[in-house]
């Protein structure tokens, strides 16, 4: 069931990928993907190509995936270890909902970040008091760690 | 006497001498004169007779240009009548061709849930050891009584498997959304809440369209 989906959903994003996003199996582990998401033109991780590993539950899509950067984020939602406060990720979670969208929701997160559900406190409150500071200091890491 | 008279004489020859000598002098004039007309006469009439040349060749080309025009006109009217024909035509085929697509369109409906039989009856048999336990009959049979008059619709996939044609309704937001399987697996899972709209589901009704036997 869950493998059949899967197939199904890297059947549909080779025939129509998002627009900033790739996504595929990183062997013949179908349950095991590897993601790429390009930083949003209009915030501060422009430019950047942040790298996404996705583990598949044995009873997806009933359960949602588990989802994480492999590439260092400053951003409030998203820890030091790579996890992502998502509410579809968790709670929020539905089994109509793909891997095509749950990676549209993470670029739209980087667009907007959500501080008052911080992951990361201190850039929470860098981002609601400082807002220029943490713009600069994401882009600081965005060169650093997701360029070249 | 004599000498007088015949002086008187010479000066009447002399006067009469000098008479003729005018005289010829003016007939010379009148002959260049009527030389002259002569000539102009004939010039008139050479001209005359290349205005009339003239004239009848101004004519003539009147004429051809007449025929031209009329003939011209005449090809004109014969190849607007073709084109118009030939749009009346095009007119035709395409009006044609709309109805039989319309019709094909048509036609497809009916075509596109029996590519799916196994499935069919995959459901209904799936459908069936259910039957003892289901504890609404009611509702069900009355969602039966209906599925004969219910409109023929493009078939709409499972959300969850993406493969099954959905036809179990969700209550109370009313999504029909999911498969017998998928249904099935939802409820065993212990998922309360519709996949679409994360309303709280208090009943699961399976309903059957044209297709679905």
């Amino acid at each position: 069931m869950a493998l059949r989906r899967i197939i199904k959903e890297l059947k549909d994003l080779q025939r129509d990928p998002p627009t900033s996003c790739s996504a595929g199996p990183v062997s013949d582990d179908m349950f095991h993907w590897q993601a790429t998401i390009m930083g949003p033109n209009d915030s501060p991780y422009s430019g950047g190509v942040f790298l996404v590993t996705i583990h598949f539950p044995p009873d997806y899509p009933f359960k949602p995936p588990k989802v994480a950067f492999k590439t260092k984020v400053f951003h409030p939602n998203i820890n030091s270890n790579g996890n992502i406060c998502l509410d579809i990720l968790k709670d929020q979670w539905s089994p109509a909902l793909t891997i095509s969208k749950v990676l549209l929701s993470i670029c739209s997160l980087l667009t907007d970040p959500n501080p008052d559900d911080p992951l990361v406190p201190e850039i929470a409150h860098m981002c609601k008091t400082d807002r220029l500071r943490y713009e600069s200091t994401a882009r600081g890491w965005t060169q650093k760690y997701a360029m070249g | 006497m004599w000498d007088r008279q015949k002086a008187k004489l010479q000066e009447d020859i002399a006067e009469c001498k000098t008479k003729i000598t005018q005289v010829d002098r003016e007939l010379a004039e009148i002959n260049k004169a009527i030389r002259n007309m002569e000539m102009k006469i004939r010039e008139d009439t050479k001209a005359k007779e290349e205005n009339l040349a003239l004239a009848e060749q101004e004519h003539a080309k009147r004429e051809s240009a007449k025929a031209n025009a009329e003939r011209r006109l005449e090809e004109i009217r014969q190849k607007t009548e073709v084109e118009s024909r030939c749009f009346k035509d095009d007119i035709k085929r395409l009006e044609d061709e709309l109805a039989r697509l319309q019709k094909s369109m048509g036609v497809n409906h009916p075509t596109v849930p029996s590519t799916h039989p196994p499935g069919v009856a995959d459901r209904n048999s799936t459908r069936a050891p259910k039957q003892p336990t289901n504890q609404r009959p009611s509702p069900a049979s009355n969602k039966q009584s209906q599925a004969p008059t219910q409109k023929t619709s493009r078939r709409r996939d499972c959300v969850i498997c993406k493969r099954e044609e959905a036809c179990v309704i969700l209550l109370q937001c009313a999504h029909q959304v999911l498969c017998v399987g998928c249904n099935k697996r939802h409820e065993e899972k212990g998922v309360a809440r519709c996949p679409c709209c994360n309303a709280k589901v208090e009943e699961r009704i399976r309903v059957f369209g044209a297709s679905s036997n």
